[in-house]
């Protein structure tokens, strides 16, 4: 292929299935600057509640692709073990973006101020848990998939604290836009989540954040772009197209300068359906703990992919990494780690090259 | 043939669960529970011990599901209708028709799809139902509105019913429009007037 021969995707009508979450950014922002139709393509979003259902119709061809959990095309099979059908990526769309969230009233009874960083407030929270009576109603943390970035930081978080996340509480999955309300109506006593359902619980005073998790384990890879293996066979151009334009659109996003902008599109009712104000301290790096505490800076909280960066290479190494870690509570399976397409981020930065 | 399988079925949708549980019934199923949200699921679980979860592919109760299953490694397992006897039409079937299931360890995918099947013929006559019953509402309301155009048309311009009638068809067809949109224009434009 030369610069001068155009891309020709086999299917150029396409839809896309997102979560309602900041980093869903780089999808709402290819379709709304045209990055799409650059490269031959007319995107139709849609936005899903949860990450099981989101697979689900991944899987079951209701969409082409999808912004996915990094850990989910390498566990599918534990997931799913009867499903024959494999996922794989091409490129990471953004690092970290997630926090870990104890309900104000939680984190009064560890007799903590908004000030203590995380391993304060981990260490308090052992202490507490060590002084329950046994046999009192467990304490309850959410997360947002079983294999997902989420439930891996909140296990470290939990283990370096010295609790243990299988005996001393229960960990449950939530999908990520309920956190708030389940957390207000005491359904649950924190979550690790993304942004801005971290925030918006500060915001509201519903909740304190303890740790940003890109603090606990830097540069995570945290959401994909995701495809069936058979849908990837049949339509590589059309793959490569889309890879395309949403590395530029990460491109795009890597620059702090535009964020603000990022912000005021994806709160838009047809995309996120949220304040800007929600949406806007994350993508600034700014971490408002909750209370009258005043934001303190947590840079890299949404690490986006760039062409001169290799946030975005989907390298087997990074692949091996959250299998490590997923290994601690689950068998993983051989060769899982294919499901991560080095090769393929490789001809997209190729392909950009020569098109310039 | 062994016992029956027991099933729990959870749909916020109470006639769709209702004609999703009279034909599992009628297939020789047990039906076990039936939920109408995921209140209290892991308890039912635990209680009921099913073979099959049957609940709506949109519902965000089954990430509760899916917790259970995965990090807690109790009954039920995922997936039935990811079967690999079933490949891939099964799945679009099931994706489609807005059906997901959740099997008990050991539970055989062979075992559990008939059931499925159910469900989703189901779900589909349910959205059916809706559609048609969506058809008829706007065709009564479409009907109403034409009539109140034609007691304007009565009232204000003295006509019978027969040539008020006339009247509207005749615009419809002389502007290319249908008889609704007369009757809407007609009711804006002779309510507007004193």
């Amino acid at each position: 292929m030369t610069a001068a021969t155009p891309l020709t995707p086999e299917k150029p009508h396409l839809k896309l299935l997102y979560l309602r979450l900041t980093d869903s950014a780089p999808l709402i922002v290819a379709r709304e600057m045209g990055l799409f139709a650059r490269f031959g393509l007319e995107v139709q979003l849609q936005r899903e509640t949860s990450w099981a259902t989101l697979r689900d119709k991944l899987i079951g061809g209701v969409a082409d692709a999808a912004a996915m959990l990094a850990p989910m095309p390498l566990t599918l099979k534990q997931a799913l073990p009867h499903c024959e059908e494999r996922l794989l990526t091409g490129l990471i769309l953004s690092c970290n973006g997630n926090a870990i969230t104890l309900s104000t009233e939680l984190h009064a009874r560890l007799g903590l101020s908004a000030a203590d960083a995380g391993g304060a407030a981990g260490s308090a929270l052992a202490a507490y848990l060590r002084r329950r009576t046994p046999g009192a109603t467990p304490l309850k943390l959410a997360t947002v998939y079983p294999f997902s970035s989420h439930t891996l930081q909140l296990r470290h978080w939990l283990r370096s604290s010295g609790i243990d996340p299988d005996r001393d509480l229960q960990i449950q999955v939530l999908p990520p836009e309920q956190m708030v309300e389940r957390l207000k109506r005491g359904d649950i006593d924190g979550y690790c989540v993304g942004e801005p359902w971290n925030t918006i619980a500060a915001q509201r005073g519903l909740g304190t954040i303890v740790a940003a998790c890109n603090a606990l384990l830097p540069a995570m890879p945290e959401k994909v772009l995701a495809a069936t293996e058979s849908w990837h066979a049949r339509n590589p151009r059309t793959h490569l197209a889309l890879r395309a334009a949403l590395l530029q659109a990460c491109s795009w996003l890597a620059d702090r300068g535009q964020r603000r902008d990022a912000a005021t599109i994806l709160a838009r009712e047809e995309y996120l359906d949220l304040e800007p104000g929600s949406l806007a301290p994350s993508l600034n790096d700014q971490l408002h703990a909750g209370g009258d505490q005043p934001p303190s800076a947590n840079p890299g909280w949404h690490l986006f992919a760039h062409t001169d960066s290799d946030c975005g290479r989907p390298s087997g190494d990074k692949a091996q990494q959250l299998l490590g870690l997923c290994e601690r509570f689950s068998p993983i399976s051989a060769g899982a780690e294919k499901a991560f397409r080095e090769d393929l981020y490789q001809q997209t930065l190729d392909f950009l090259q020569r098109r310039k | 043939m062994s016992k029956p399988l027991g099933i729990m079925l959870v749909d916020d949708q109470p006639e769709r669960a209702e004609m999703v549980g009279r034909q599992l019934r009628a297939a020789g199923y047990r039906l076990l529970v039936q939920l109408t949200s995921a209140e209290g699921l892991l308890q039912h679980v635990d209680a009921h011990r099913p073979d099959i979860v049957l609940i709506d592919i949109e519902s965000p109760d089954r990430d509760i599901l899916e917790s259970l299953t995965i990090i807690n490694r109790q009954n039920p397992t995922p997936v039935a209708m990811f079967s690999a006897r079933g490949g891939s039409d099964f799945i679009s079937r099931a994706v489609e028709a807005g059906v997901s299931a959740y099997m008990a360890e050991g539970m055989s995918a062979e075992r559990v799809a008939p059931a499925i099947e159910i469900a989703m013929a189901q779900f589909r006559n349910f959205q059916q139902l809706r559609q048609s019953l969506e058809r008829t509402q706007k065709q009564l309301q479409e009907r109403k509105t034409i009539e109140r155009a034609k007691g304007l048309l009565m009232a204000r311009k003295g006509l019978d019913e027969d040539a008020a009638h006339r009247t509207l068809r005749n615009i419809a067809m002389n502007s290319n429009s249908t008889m609704l949109a007369v009757a809407e224009q007609i009711i804006n434009h002779l309510q507007s007037q004193p």
